[in-house]
């Protein structure tokens, strides 16, 4: 199954005039345009994971407490605040005139899923390794349920605490880890669902529509980006930069984004409810760490 | 610094319970024998992507499983990577779905990053749906099923 190899035979050429992509590239910032939702939250982002920057910022102290406790003071990854996520950028594709015109497909500087960029990851030594995950240094990490990963159901590793200093740190803030199964199991559904409802698919139509007066035929705008090869170290083509622009103004005209984003966010809503028991249970367990969190965060300030 | 660490463990004890002396029961660390590894064995197909290495996992890498609940072949793919499948990337640790690609048919994985969140999103130059796995060892860094994006992996991006 190879989603997004939709077998378009898009056509187009430059326009006449037109700067080529690597004059543009790095110029142009995000902008959202008409339509975007970037921004905004589905419903059942409330009882996803990540961590906020609260409980990245409680793990660093523990982590880092309990590697100094071990005799390693130094060199001990941390999780930088501000790191992403933004879960609906690009979530029904390009949606910036600005971004689509010098970048194309490709993932533009400044876009919002670089800010808060993290360190490189350093590199440990195997001593500084066994008790940061620990694992001995050059092993593969293990899955969760298996003996040393972070949720520790296994005996310590010699040397280093049960699923290592990381895995500490986790059981001091959530105990147990959080299933998220359920959450993540309305997303997938109600994604495809949204896709599917037939509101949503007559504006796929009409994008569809549109986007066969520019010369390009494809089935939804994510085949769109996934039409084009090359890879992040290469530039975008002439092809792609029309193909992007002609799809998100064809996202404004048609008002496909807007329209999928509130479908889907009334199926998340009927979801929610029918299920709010065990997701406040969920969302109950993610609370409790935060305000673990800010007592560690608290007496780590002043200790 | 060590000292500072200790007024702060004490301090942490205090307020949280928490035990956190070497010596403590939070560390209480009984020998045991390392994990018995297996490495990778050569792929089944030559991976031609410069972010993958022997199928392993290892810590800042994405770890992805053919099948869900960590089962099956896997592969660890490290940095962003705007689509999977150009150039290819093959499970290729033994197991069930060892030479198959890894876009489009992972049914599990893990985030191995200690200080990055990793998105993996539906479509190519990370569109459409998503899910993030916060950094390893933190609430939700692995999915026994990849939710929105089971078998329709095809980006990721990390930190």
């Amino acid at each position: 199954m190879l989603a997004g190899a939709c077998g378009a035979h898009a056509s187009g050429s430059p326009r006449a005039g037109e700067p080529t992509p690597a004059t543009r590239a790095g110029t142009a910032r995000y902008t959202p345009t008409s339509g975007d939702v970037n921004g905004q939250a589905l419903p059942i982002f409330a009882y996803l994971p990540p961590p906020t920057d609260t409980l990245s910022q409680a793990s660093n102290i523990l982590v880092t407490l309990c590697m100094a406790t071990y005799g390693f003071t130094s060199n001990v990854p941390q999780i930088p605040p501000g790191q992403q996520v933004a879960p609906m950028y690009r979530r029904y594709g390009v949606t910036s005139l600005a971004v689509a015109d010098a970048y194309g497909y490709h993932l533009e500087s400044g876009s919002p899923l670089r800010t808060g960029h993290a360190s490189p990851t350093p590199t440990m030594s195997p001593a500084e390794h066994l008790v940061y995950f620990g694992t001995p240094s050059g092993t593969p990490l293990r899955p969760p349920g298996t003996g040393t990963s972070p949720d520790a159901s296994g005996a310590a590793t010699a040397g280093a605490p049960a699923g290592g200093c990381v895995g500490w740190a986790s059981r001091q803030l959530y105990g147990t880890q959080v299933d998220f199964s359920l959450p993540r199991s309305i997303e997938t559904q109600d994604f495809f669902a949204s896709e599917a409802d037939a509101t949503v698919q007559s504006t796929f139509r009409a994008w569809r529509a549109c986007m066969a007066s520019h010369g390009f035929h494809y089935q939804t705008p994510l085949d769109a980006a996934g039409a084009f090869k090359g890879g992040s170290d290469k530039p975008p083509s002439a092809l792609e930069i029309v193909t992007a622009t002609a799809d998100v103004r064809c996202k404004g005209k048609t008002g496909l984004v807007t329209t999928w984003f509130d479908v889907e966010s009334r199926l998340e809503e009927r979801d929610i409810q029918h299920n709010i028991v065990t997701l406040s249970a969920i969302r109950n367990a993610m609370l409790a760490a935060e305000r673990k969190a800010v007592t560690v965060i608290a007496n780590g300030a002043h200790g | 610094m060590r000292r500072t660490l200790t007024l702060i463990a004490a301090t942490l004890t205090g307020a949280m319970g928490l035990a956190l002396s070497p010596a403590g029961a939070a560390f209480a660390s009984t020998p045991t024998t390392p994990p018995t590894t297996t490495p990778g064995s050569a792929p089944a197909s030559p991976s031609t992507s410069p972010n993958v290495v022997d199928g392993n996992c290892y810590s800042a890498y994405v770890c992805y499983y053919y099948e869900s609940n960590y089962q099956g072949s896997h592969e660890g793919v490290q940095g962003d990577d705007p689509d999977l499948l150009n150039p290819p990337v093959y499970f290729q640790y033994p197991g069930a779905g060892q030479g198959t690609y890894v876009a489009n048919n992972a049914g599990s994985g893990f985030n191995g990053y200690p200080n990055c969140y990793a998105t993996v999103y539906y479509s190519a130059y990370y569109t459409g749906t998503s899910i993030t796995l916060s950094p390893y060892g933190q609430a939700g860094y692995a999915s026994p099923t990849l939710g929105p994006v089971n078998n329709n992996d095809r980006s990721q991006y990390v930190c």
